[in-house]
């Protein structure tokens, strides 16, 4: 246990000390809360950097350099900028100590939930950490690095598994949504009104089988939903308080959930070219977002492609072609989208994007309806129907959650409009289902049952629905 | 003419949402029925209950509005907490998903506690997730060059050519030997062996940390399945 706690202390600080440096943007509370998604998001990219270049016994020592180095110099952008007050050391330590306490707590429980595919991250990430190139590679062709990378330490930890830092972790969702929804709500609710809609709106999202099962199952769901709420929630930010620190928040975020399952990348360029090209973003902070996501993405699935085993699983070289040409492409278009004569689609490529998603969804369907159409109805039964031994659906969630936006929009209707993010947010959410529906195209339908991958893809999305409810509806009520 | 074009839209509908429904009812009225049936009766009239509740909303003031969507809000709340909360206490009671396990190690969730049946290390497939856990010095015996691949015996985290030793010992188990380790403590591992062609189930000795003692193990064979042996049970003669 000290070993797996003393790597989230580290990874902690390395967050923290980032987040300090933006401690004028993010209060306190979200400063701790941020620490560990952010250190795990620059561990995630230091260690693609390490690894790409170098895959030896040695990479590992090689990685722990690059990562005390990076601390050092956090350390010192802190001390140079003045950042490291009494008041930050203070909260820093706070947050160690209730990182400790957390670890401690999930350290008794010992529980946590398996799958065949958590087999596969855990080994095949552990024999990275050994530099074991040959055993390794197998888990490059099937999902991104950034587990694999978290699971090359255990033979630092005296453990077998590392498996302390899932729960940690989805904690740490829990509390994020709990906070981040609380302080919207709070614009305009009192303290209590606020603390009981982000419970209820929270206990929507962690009240489920579903939800619990993920919450100790070694895979990349709950971090994927970590990420993708974290960088929807910093790119919201980012109109309201222009600046570096969310923006360097939602390309971090961007970028580790980039990292963690091989479509998302795609989800990553839909939620930008909605949300990016809306109306109120420059030229220049789109820019500033998208070209290092995509120098990195596409670096890193250069690389994999010379990584990828004879017989690879679902990664195969021509889907990492084609992704490398999907993010070229986007970077292209962001690029070119200063110029004049471009303005006309520019300005329509949030409703464009939307329109061809759901041509390609009826495409696609045309061309494979049984396929399609089989997908649909395992998305939809995961979601509603619930199965006789209930004990990995969504129960009520869903229903619950439509009856919300219902009795909202009802309530909307005697208000004023809204800010400007209830027009983005809500095609971003669109966007992401019809991704998710002609995804399905290129694999084997989505079948029911609590492991399936849309009940995971539909996991992610929740904290983004929940996000949205009370952004732009809760303060209607 | 609207009765029947709203059929036809319903019949669309439910047939998005509940596709398996017309190979079995070819009908507005047998879709609906079925739809009901999965979803649950007490739902469905719950939720037509709650929209004429919402509709009804649009009768009465802003205030009177106010007033019922919060008594409604509270209500489909309270049930929420209520149904979720029997249902995940139902699987804590009921299965063993949220017990603590006492060993965190590969090997032990997956074939001793049980918990998932992995395609890749199914029967004696499993071998590189015991060799990683519990093998980390000792030379495996294998009788045939061909049972696993190289990059297979990689996955075992230790370097293949240094750990894996193929023939040079008697591999086939003999009936008083085989009865002496039936009587051991003992796991016999299938996995999804069907997927698997040429696979078969894995004869493991319990407690998995048995084989962390020794130097040396050896992978025996009969014709039902693949016997993993720790050396110091002593049986082998070397060729």
């Amino acid at each position: 246990m000290n070993k797996a706690l003393l790597s989230q202390l580290l990874v902690f600080v390395i967050g923290f000390l980032f987040g300090n440096l933006y401690k004028h943007s993010f209060d306190p509370t979200f400063r701790i809360l941020i620490a560990l998604p952010i250190g795990w998001a620059l561990f995630g990219i230091c260690a693609t950097a390490v690894y790409s270049v170098y895959f030896t016994a040695v990479s590992q020592m090689v990685l722990l350099v690059v990562l005390a180095l990076t601390t050092l110099a956090l350390l010192l952008a802190n001390i140079a900028q003045g950042s490291l007050s009494r008041d930050s050391v203070l909260l820093g330590g706070a947050g160690l100590l209730l990182l400790t306490v957390a670890c401690f707590f999930v350290n008794q429980l010992r529980i946590v939930t398996m799958a065949p595919d958590s087999s596969y991250l855990a080994r095949f990430g552990q024999n990275i950490g050994l530099g074991n190139y040959e055993g390794s590679r197998m888990v490059f062709s099937m999902w991104g690095p950034l587990v694999p990378f978290m699971h090359s330490i255990t033979n630092l930890l005296d453990q077998k598994l590392y498996w302390q830092y899932q729960p940690i972790l989805s904690l740490n969702l829990v509390v994020l949504v709990f906070y981040t929804l609380y302080t919207i709500i709070r614009e305009q609710k009192s303290i209590f009104q606020s603390c009981l809609a982000a419970t209820a709106l929270v206990s929507l999202m962690a009240l489920s089988n579903i939800f619990l099962f993920n919450f100790f199952y070694i895979h990349n769901s709950i971090l994927s939903a970590l990420y993708l709420f974290l960088c929807v929630f910093a790119l919201v930010k980012m109109t309201e308080q222009p600046g570096t620190a969310y923006e360097l928040l939602a390309l971090l975020s961007l970028i580790a959930f980039s990292l963690l399952r091989p479509e998302a990348p795609l989800f990553a360029i839909v939620t930008l070219l909605v949300a990016g090209f809306w109306r109120g973003w420059s030229y220049v902070n789109r820019l500033k977002v998208v070209g290092p996501f995509v120098a990195l993405l596409v670096a890193w699935y250069a690389r994999l492609y010379f990584v990828l085993p004879e017989t690879p699983d679902n990664i195969t070289p021509p889907l990492v072609i084609a992704m490398i040409a999907a993010l070229v492409g986007f970077g292209l278009f962001a690029v070119l989208s200063g110029l004049k004569i471009l303005d006309p689609i520019v300005k329509r490529t949030p409703s464009i994007t939307l329109i061809a998603l759901a041509l390609l969804g009826i495409i696609l369907t045309l061309v494979k309806p049984d396929h399609m159409l089989k997908s649909l109805e395992g998305i939809v039964r995961n979601v509603f129907v619930p199965r006789p031994v209930f004990t990995g659906d969504w129960g009520l969630t869903w229903y619950v959650i439509i009856f919300l936006a219902t009795a909202l929009y009802f309530a909307r209707r005697d208000a004023a409009e809204g800010p400007t993010e209830r027009h983005w947010m809500f095609p971003v959410l669109v966007a992401y289902v019809l991704v998710v529906y002609n995804l399905a195209y290129f694999r084997e339908p989505y079948h029911t049952g609590p492991n399936d991958s849309s009940n995971r893809l539909v996991l992610q999305a929740l904290p983004l629905v929940l996000l949205y409810l009370s952004k732009v509806r809760f303060a209607y009520f | 003419m609207s009765k029947i074009g709203l059929d036809k839209f319903a019949a669309a509908l439910m047939s998005i949402g509940m596709l398996p429904t017309p190979v079995y009812a070819d009908s507005p009225g047998a879709m609906v029925r079925q739809m009901v049936m999965e979803i649950g009766r007490l739902k469905v009239a719950s939720i037509i209950i709650l929209l004429a509740c919402l509709l009804s909303t649009r009768l009465v003031g802003p205030l009177g509005r106010k007033l019922i969507l919060r008594l409604l809000l509270g209500l489909v709340l309270l049930t929420f907490l209520a149904v979720q909360g029997r249902s995940v206490l139902y699987t804590y009671k009921n299965t063993g998903r949220y017990q603590g396990h006492k060993t965190m190690a590969l090997s032990d969730l997956q074939i001793v506690d049980n918990l998932y049946h992995s395609r890749l290390f199914s029967g004696r497939n499993v071998l590189p997730l015991l060799v990683a856990d519990y093998m980390t010095d000792a030379k495996v015996f294998l009788y045939d060059k061909n049972l696993y691949s190289k990059e297979s015996l990689s996955w075992s985290g230790r370097d293949p050519d240094s750990t894996f030793v193929f023939g040079g010992y008697r591999s086939v188990m003999d009936a008083s030997f085989k009865v002496a380790c039936l009587g051991r403590p003992h796991i016999i591992y299938k996995g999804r062996v069907n997927e698997t062609p040429g696979n078969a189930p894995l004869y493991i000795a319990t407690p998995l940390s048995i084989y962390a003692n020794e130097e040396q193990v050896f992978l025996m064979t009969d014709p039902l399945m693949d016997y993993l042996i720790p050396g110091s049970w002593g049986a082998f003669q070397h060729e």
